[in-house]
């Protein structure tokens, strides 16, 4: 018998991993298009009448708005505290530093139901839940994490003397903050930005939690619809999902370079 | 009468119970290249990064242009430096480097092009401003690194090893260049490493530190010449160091022992020691002389023994010689002109000869 060549072994291994992580792209990409009234896949014709559905609901205009609000929101809360956050740790030999840097990654360690409970009943004691920002920050807190790895990944890349070397240059320290520090982790914080957008647009369980009928964010109004009946135009709002994360890698390439953001350690 | 260029008065650093800069004082007049040479851990850095104000003096004070320092924050200083892994901004072009401090200075805006556009011919880097860091070679980012600590014409400039990682072509290249541009501009200039032909090649004067000590300051030939003890004489040149034994001591010098051999020794400068006592002997490998034991008579010996090891370097050949009779020391010996002697090979016996004035007696 003779064996298969490693380098066909190799090659079989990368093209199922490829097709495997792009199968639910395609087929939601697929069924998107169909000219039937049943999400299937393959998809029965082609047409875009789904879309032309999708885009003409006031509703899902609406949810897919303040699914927009909410990614803002939680990347103006995300982005100073994550970055100003990474940066204290990795400047400053703070003690208990081991301590903080688990403390502050712990929301990715609790599930997201126990969090998302724990925010309901916080926004709700002081009266804002119901309200749309409040989401925006929930979603700011549970991803901090990915935030703070993205801005440390960068700090820890940076010659520490760095900054020695701005002083050294005449820069008073908010001068060297602004010129050398921040633009040289700026990648990081570009990074970490682009994903506190992404999730905070994806968010789903927090969302349900805090929203109520008049606040629904796209993935809870998605949510909602499956319960009743599933018709393709779930399918074309998944699509729109995609290019908005589609957009946003390429943005970032765009921006700091995707070799950058590949290359972090 | 103006106040030296630096001053250090007693300068002290101690990290916990380590004292890593011990009591350094020491002063540089205007122009002058101060090379601080030293192994790791001996200090030298500490002591640049307290010049700079990195770091804070645990005592003492360092005095610029006779003002002292320890209040005045780093940017206040007068100081340009090139950091060992270089530190330019990622961020910025060639250009915008060297013209960065000019700008934290507050340089006349409309003096700043042209001022940059002179450091770059200096360093010869004309026509490469708008690079990326990462676009140029390690020496080409050295020049950038060099403009700009030199740009905004410091009182004084620190080099912390930043030679250290160019190949050995380039950093010989780069250490007669940065002395010519040092001697152009006649900028103050203290320089840190390891590396003793560095030291040698563009210093005007030599500080040795070890453990934190300062050891000697003294030009060139001088520190080489006349090392103030058995560590300056071993670190600097390729030196041989024995320890011998104090039988007797008078006025005109002393009686030593070391292994079988017994000697006297005429010393040129005072040095009380007791008999009984230990001291060091340090002899320079290009001090020796040797030859073949059957050569036949003609020469003096110091000593016998058989060659070790032969290191063939091109220009000069090193003998790694076993001498049974001084205590079964390996003495080494440079011969300057191997091409006009047949090498010696080996396991040959060989007699080892120098002039009582090389070997130079220090105290342990």
């Amino acid at each position: 018998m003779k064996l298969l060549s490693p380098r066909a072994v190799f090659a079989a291994i990368v093209g199922f991993n490829l097709v495997a992580l792009a199968l639910p792209t395609l087929v939601i990409l697929g069924a998107s298009f169909t000219e039937g009234n049943m999400i299937v896949f393959p998809p029965e014709g082609f047409s875009l009448r789904w879309y032309e559905k999708v885009l003409g609901s006031e509703s899902l205009q609406e949810a897919f708005g303040r699914s927009l609000w909410v990614s803002l929101i939680c990347t103006a809360a995300g982005v100073p505290a994550g970055a100003l956050a990474a940066l204290g740790m990795a400047r400053f030999r703070l003690r208990f530093s081991g301590v903080l840097q688990i403390y502050l990654l712990l929301p990715f360690t609790i599930p997201l139901i126990a969090s998302g409970i724990g925010l309901m009943l916080f926004f709700g004691e002081i009266g804002v839940l119901g309200e749309l920002w409040p989401v925006g920050i929930a979603c700011a807190v549970i991803n901090l994490p990915f935030m703070i790895w993205a801005v440390l990944a960068s700090v820890n890349g940076l010659d520490p003397d760095l900054e020695n070397a701005a002083a050294n240059c005449g820069a008073p320290p908010v001068q060297t903050f602004l010129t050398v520090t921040l633009p040289a982790v700026m990648p990081g914080v570009i990074t970490g930005g682009l994903i506190l957008f992404v999730l905070a647009f994806n968010e789903f369980l927090v969302s349900l939690l805090l929203t109520d009928a008049h606040t629904v964010t796209l993935p809870v109004s998605i949510y909602n619809s499956i319960r009743s009946i599933i018709t393709p135009d779930l399918a074309a709002v998944s699509v729109v999902y995609i290019v908005v994360a589609g957009l946003a890698i390429v943005l970032l390439d765009r921006i700091v370079g995707l070799e950058v953001f590949l290359r972090s350690k | 009468m103006s106040a030296p260029m630096v001053k250090v008065e007693q300068v002290a650093k101690r990290f916990g119970e380590a004292a890593a800069v011990a009591d350094v004082s020491f002063s540089l007049e205007r122009g002058r290249f101060l090379t601080i040479l030293g192994p790791s851990g001996s200090g030298k850095t500490t002591l640049l990064r307290m010049i700079a104000g990195f770091i804070d003096p645990s005592a003492g004070e360092i005095f610029l242009k006779g003002q002292p320092v320890s209040a005045m924050p780093v940017h206040k200083r007068s100081i340009g430096m090139v950091f060992q892994r270089l530190a330019l901004f990622p961020h910025l072009t060639a250009w915008e480097n060297v013209a960065y401090p000019l700008k934290m200075r507050r340089f006349d805006p409309r003096e700043i092009p042209d001022r940059v556009a002179r450091f770059f011919r200096i360093v010869k880097l004309d026509g490469l401003e708008k690079r990326r860091i990462h676009e140029l070679s390690g020496g080409q980012q050295q020049r950038v690194a060099i403009a700009r600590a030199l740009v905004f014409e410091p009182d004084l400039v620190l080099l912390d090893e930043p030679l250290a990682a160019l190949d050995r072509k380039l950093r010989e290249e780069m250490q007669v260049e940065f002395r010519r541009i040092q001697l152009d501009l006649g900028v103050t200039t203290i320089n840190v490493t390891h590396d003793q032909r560095e030291a040698l090649v563009m210093s005007d004067e030599i500080m040795v530190m070890d453990h934190g000590r300062m050891l000697q300051l003294a030009p060139p030939a001088e520190v080489y010449r006349a090392p103030a003890n058995a560590f300056v004489a071993g670190f600097l040149g390729l030196t041989n160091l024995l320890r011998a034994r104090v039988l007797q001591a008078d006025g005109s010098g002393l009686r030593l022992q070391a292994g079988d051999r017994e000697w006297h020794q005429p010393m040129s400068r005072q040095l009380t020691v007791q008999p009984g006592t230990w001291v060091d002997c340090a002899l320079r490998a290009e001090r020796v002389r040797i030859v073949a034991a059957d050569a036949g008579p003609g020469t003096g010996e110091k000593a016998r023994g058989e060659v070790h090891d032969v290191l063939f370097e091109g220009d000069r050949v090193v003998y790694e010689v076993r001498a049974p009779a001084l205590g079964d020391a390996v003495v080494r010996v440079i011969d300057r002109a191997p091409e006009r002697h047949r090498l010696l090979e080996r396991g040959r016996a060989v007699c080892l000869d120098w002039d009582d004035t090389d070997l130079l007696v220090f105290a342990v």
